[in-house]
């Protein structure tokens, strides 16, 4: 069981490593003794055990990376229906380099099309929009390990109403990875911006990603991820979203393997009266434990939420989400709706689910479900009346309960390789 | 009018049961140490399991802290400045109702539950509690001839040793919690109740507590024990005098149902819930929780949460026996600055037990109302099946409506499904009610009570009426 | 809301011809935007009046504000109701008194028994007529009883409030209603749509029942075919929150004719009221 005595020491050899990879003397950094570690006592992390972060070994740790496999880039590019050629960039391809720069395939400084403007480094403050969207909360653990490794951060600007398509990948291939990007978005009003991430992990490596924006009024960031890791990396996501009155912030996450993945989404709508939509999906066989904890809050009248996180658990695996909707009393007309639904596949598996509501006003719509179960007999009976095997059956149902949240990703996001393992939902365990 | 000036919660309800009896009592010195567990065992002439018991868990609440996870702000409690034995005097041993002082039998009278023999309630039985302790017992003679047990705690001590011995925190460990963990050490009376093998009790059993003390805390300890077969439905009410101090209530039940059983637990709670800035009311720290220890038993609970200043309650279920069932059923409405943090525990155990949650939580005023429920199904609970739903309604700008249900399961063939949602009184509802005739304050508790029908339709008959006028008492005036 | 005092109309006898309803140059809005702009009506004892007109055009406005709804404030003009100022009542004491809306969109009331409602709704009309308040039993024979009007199964009375109730079944229950308060002014507001043809023959017999030479009935609807079942004395046209044209049944069907259109282009400013 992993808690603060037994990762203290940890903590305080991973702080002086990344003290001296900074330059500064390990005074000059924040000490263990001011970290506030998570323990298994308090409420947010009673499911989620950290040992899988614990077990990597601080003195080995590196930022090296690897060529991620980007799919043909002729899927990719969208073409003049017309004359089949490509049309002008407005898709930036961006990949992580071993110094934690965002490079292109071809390892060239990106070009930036218009729209796209890298802002200053004197500008981007980490944890500028984190502050605002958390003002009296600690910042996560993702974001907290994020701060304190040294790693260029990489700022932009986005303006214009024509949807600018911003890729990023990782790729991590040798063990002991210790991966902190930084990203900050500025959505100037009327912006739009799809963002995709695709991180792949398949050594004991850990990738904690921080993503701060501010969205502008009426600008739009669609954001999709999709996060695939070995069993023994972790992933410790973070985000921290500002929003303005409408804007509209649409966010996927797919999320499967990994031994521990938490992520933990922060909304704020500053003043209300935007729209928010949270899909997520996470599918953990094996040990995987894949935490989710989100919360939305609502400063301003007429919101508008709509969250559906769906979780798969199978072998020994188990799956936590927490979702809390904070509607105070400025946020009348505030509507919003929260789903969780969960599929139980084995015996050793485990899922815990939290739904949360924190109303302060009376002329709202709040509501939320939670279902866990496993595929339904009728179902299952249904597709077996029709000639396929119960297996087969089985990995259909499987497969069209994620489709559920697929559907929801751009298709160039479908085209990774590590997607389709997904899709090929394996055999189970036979009887 | 809009829906923030229609529903201006300017409440100025009366509390009826505000009074305060005067009568001598007696009383040990504030403060807690080993020597008051000591001294209450003794006065008690309790036998040496009791007092092992009750000095086994006032070590173990030493060593424990005082909860703070719910939604509750409150000051702290002085532990020491609380007196743990009151008792009205009496000249002996009461051996029938004349013996109990008349002033006692009219505070009950006033309080709407006639205990003298000529003016008793149809068909309930009453156990008359204050100040956590039993003064009186009706019906206990007929109870008798069909095996029926029902008298206060102390009685069973000295009557049915054995019972106690063998059930007393067998549900409710003494380390459960640290309300618990108090009880166990300090508890005064309370009732007990033990319906033999097959039996169906031929009335419905009832106790009434009424606090009526400013200083001393109050600590019942209520075990119900259902034989194979058994069945019977229980009634509890509570009211307190009005005081600018707050009293603490932390009292503890357990219900065992063996093979087949039933029980069924109502409560109806209307402590003083303080005035309309918050001031006074009862702190009401309540572990309760019901085993299903038999195949096929059955645990019901129904309440009715309309008093105290702080809530902090969840009545739960164990579902250990194959295909037992567990059901909660609760309205809670806050007002004023009343705060109340209450749901359920369902654990699943036994393959094929079900459970069902039904909740309805109002708060208007200043109030903060949170559902909080657990239902958690084992990997041994194969079949398992749990519904719950969560309905909160919100009068005014001001209220707070919380829902945390926590959901967890590691049984794949089990099926688990969670609604909650909110919801104000519209005002196209309330135009609607208007434009046949009915006034304003009418149309808002005929919206609230229809709100909670499918809790009241649980309640016995007699008592779903009661609860229905106690809501729309407490919710006068409600309407600007 | 101001509170009033409830007071009980001495309902002396009413004889066909007095003014029940009288509504003079009524400006009303809702939010920012003026619905009604100079609404002026006058309806008496004995008279049934179709009230038609396209969408957005007021009718359903002047329905509410007849009926106190507070979502509309009245910026000018007067209601007066059996020559009394009708605005300065609650609508409860409206209804009390004999002004009964249906309504276009009953409104769903979960876990309120209908029977109950029913009974609550009743007796506060009867207490207002100075009638006694009816028990349980007895409002339960006199409601089965007026059930039959509407043809409406007995069952509908266990249910919830409109809860679940089909379109039909909730202009029924409306009629039911309208039938157990026994109002002197109904305003029915497009009870006719979305009814089958049976339904709304049910619906239209109900309210020629209702309909006495002491009481006064306006229909608000869109089509010709409810006004077939009922013929109106008269028929009032609006648009833009006015009444544009008053005539005779005639009127009515040279609208299902010839469309709203030719009442624009017609002139109707100076449409003598009957």
């Amino acid at each position: 069981m992993s808690n603060a005595t037994q990762s203290r020491p940890w903590l305080e050899a991973l702080l002086q490593v990344l003290a001296q990879r900074a330059g500064h003397s390990a005074t000059q950094w924040p000490s263990a003794r001011d970290w506030c570690w998570p323990t298994r006592r308090s409420e947010t992390w009673r499911f989620t055990d950290l040992r899988c972060l614990t077990q990597l070994d601080p003195v080995r740790l590196h930022t090296r990376t690897a060529s991620p496999r980007w799919p043909d880039a002729s899927i990719l590019l969208p073409s003049d229906p017309v004359s089949g050629k490509q049309l002008p960039a407005r898709h930036v391809f961006l990949q992580l380099d071993g110094r934690g720069h965002w490079l292109s395939p071809q390892g060239e400084l990106p070009t930036w099309p218009r729209g796209l403007v890298p802002l200053p480094t004197e500008e981007i403050i980490p944890g500028q929009v984190a502050q605002t969207v958390i003002p009296s909360g600690t910042l996560p653990l993702g974001a907290q390990l994020n701060g304190v490794t040294p790693s260029p951060a990489l700022g932009l600007q986005v303006s214009g109403p024509d949807p600018i398509h911003l890729e990023l990948a990782i790729q991590v291939e040798q063990a002991q990875a210790w991966l902190a990007p930084h990203l900050l978005l500025v959505l100037q009003p009327g912006a739009h911006l799809c963002l995709s991430w695709h991180v792949v992990a398949t050594a004991q490596a850990a990738v904690m990603p921080m993503v701060e924006a501010r969205l502008g009024l009426a600008a739009q960031l669609e954001e999709a991820t999709t996060a695939w890791g070995y069993p023994g990396a972790t992933f410790l996501g973070s985000s921290f979203m500002d929003q303005s009155p409408r804007s509209i912030y649409r966010r996927t996450t797919v999320t499967w393997g990994w031994g521990l993945s938490r992520d933990e989404p922060f909304v704020r709508q500053s003043q209300g009266q935007a729209e928010t939509c949270l899909h997520g999906l996470a599918v953990a066989r094996g040990q995987s434990l894949l935490d989710t904890h989100s919360t939305v809050t609502f400063d301003g009248p007429g919101g508008h939420l709509r969250q559906r996180h769906q979780a798969l658990a199978d072998d020994r695996g188990h799956s936590v989400f927490n979702g809390r909707v904070v509607v105070p009393q400025v946020a009348q007309q505030t509507d919003a709706s929260q789903l969780s639904r969960n599929l139980l596949l084995s015996t050793s598996a485990r899922i815990d689910t939290k739904p949360q509501l924190e109303i302060v006003a009376d002329n709202v719509q709040c509501n939320h479900g939670a279902t866990i179960s496993c595929l339904q007999d009728d179902e299952l009976f249904y597709l077996q009346s029709r000639g396929i095997g119960r297996d087969q059956a089985s990995r259909l149902l499987q497969r069209g309960f994620c489709e559920e949240i697929l559907q929801q990703l751009p298709k160039t996001a479908l085209a990774w390789p590590s997607l389709q393992r997904l899709l090929e939902i394996p055999v189970p365990d036979q009887p | 009018m809009s829906s923030a000036t229609t529903v201006e919660v300017l409440n100025k309800t009366p509390y009826r049961y505000g009074f305060v009896t005067n009568i001598e009592t007696e009383k040990i010195a504030k403060g807690l140490d080993e020597s008051v567990v000591r001294l209450i065992s003794s006065k008690k002439q309790e036998p040496d399991f009791l007092r092992q018991f009750r000095l086994k868990a006032y070590a173990q609440w030493q060593a424990m802290e005082e909860p703070n996870w719910a939604a509750l702000k409150y000051r702290s409690i002085d532990y020491q400045d609380i007196v743990y034995y009151s008792a009205p005097l009496r000249k002996e041993q009461k051996g029938s109702l004349d013996e109990v002082d008349p002033a006692l039998l009219e505070t009950f009278d006033k309080l709407g539950i006639p205990l003298s023999e000529q003016k008793r309630l149809g068909n309930v039985a009453v156990d008359a509690v204050f100040d956590s302790v039993s003064i009186a017992t009706t019906y206990k003679q007929k109870l008798a001839e069909h095996g029926v047990v029902f008298c206060s705690m102390g009685e069973a001590v000295k009557d049915h040793p054995e019972l106690v011995e063998r059930y007393l925190g067998s549900v409710v460990p003494i380390a459960d919690n640290f309300f618990a963990a108090l009880n166990s050490a300090v508890f005064s009376d309370g009732s007990f109740v033990y319906i033999p093998k097959g039996v169906k009790c031929p009335m419905e059993l009832s106790t009434y507590f009424r606090i009526n003390s400013d200083d001393a805390g109050q600590f019942e300890r209520t075990l119900i024990i259902a034989e194979e077969g058994a069945s019977v439905s229980y009634l509890e009410g509570c009211t307190a005098p009005m005081f600018d101090t707050n009293q603490l209530h932390a009292a503890v039940v357990e219900l065992v149902a063996l093979d087949d059983a039933s029980i069924k637990y109502s409560t109806v709670q209307n402590w003083y819930a303080g005035d309309e800035n918050g001031k006074g009311g009862i702190y009401n720290f309540v572990t309760k929780r019901g085993l299903c220890k038999g195949q096929r038993s059955r645990i019901s609970w129904t309440q009715v949460e309309t008093g105290s200043a702080i809530t902090w309650k969840y009545p739960g279920c164990v579902l250990r026996g194959r295909d037992s069932v567990g059901e909660f059923y609760s309205v809670a409405l806050t007002n004023h600055h009343q705060q109340a943090d209450t749901g359920t525990k369902m654990v699943h155990i036994g393959p094929g037990s079900r459970s069902t949650i039904i909740s309805k939580g109002i708060s208007s005023g200043h109030s903060v109302n949170s559902y909080r429920g657990l239902v958690n199904i084992s990997p041994q609970a194969r079949g398992a099946r749990n519904f719950s739903q969560c309905d909160s309604m919100l009068i005014g700008d001001q209220a707070a409506a919380n829902t945390h249900p926590y959901i967890q399961s590691r049984q794949p063939e089990a099926t688990i499904e969670h609604e909650a949602s909110t919801c104000n009184i519209s005002e196209n509802q309330l135009f609607y009610l208007q434009s046949r005739g009915i006034g304003p304050e009418a149309a808002v508790s005929m919206l609230v009570s229809g709100f909670c029908r499918d809790v009241f339709n649980q309640l016995p008959m007699e008592f779903a009426a009661e609860a229905d006028k106690l809501l729309a008492l407490k919710l006068e005036g409600s309407v600007g | 809301m101001t509170s009033t005092e409830i007071t009980p109309f001495c309902e002396t006898p009413i004889q066909p011809g007095d003014v029940l309803l009288a509504v003079e140059n009524l400006h009303a809005c809702v939010e920012e935007n003026e619905i009604l702009q100079g609404v002026s009506l006058q309806i008496r004892a004995g008279e049934i009046h179709a009230l038609m007109g396209r969408n957005g055009s007021g009718k359903s406005t002047l329905s509410k504000v007849i009926a106190g709804h507070p979502a509309y404030t009245v910026t000018a003009g007067s209601i007066h109701y059996r020559g009394q100022d009708l605005l300065a009542l609650s609508p409860e004491d409206r209804a009390r008194s004999g002004v009964f809306l249906g309504f276009q969109y009953p409104v769903e009331i979960p876990g309120v028994s209908n029977l109950e409602f029913l009974r609550v709704s009743c007796n506060a009309r009867r207490q207002n007529r100075g009638q006694e308040e009816l028990d349980t039993f007895t409002f339960e024979d006199h409601v089965r009883e007026t059930m039959a009007i509407v043809q409406m199964d007995p069952a509908f009375l266990e249910r919830s409030v409109n809860e679940g109730f089909s379109g039909g079944e909730k202009k029924r229950n409306e009629i039911l209603q309208m039938a157990l308060l026994e109002p002197l002014v109904a305003i029915l507001d497009e009870t006719d749509s979305g009814l089958d043809i049976d339904a709304l023959r049910i619906v239209a017999n109900g309210v020629k029942k209702l309909a006495l030479p002491t009481t006064a009935t306006l229909l608000i609807t869109h089509y010709q075919r409810l006004l077939d079942a009922i013929i109106p004395d008269f028929v009032h046209v609006m648009a833009e929150g006015r009444i544009l044209r008053t005539g005779g049944k005639d009127l009515a069907m040279a609208l299902e004719q010839r469309g709203y259109d030719w009442i624009d282009e017609t002139d109707g400013s100076d449409t003598p009221q009957p």
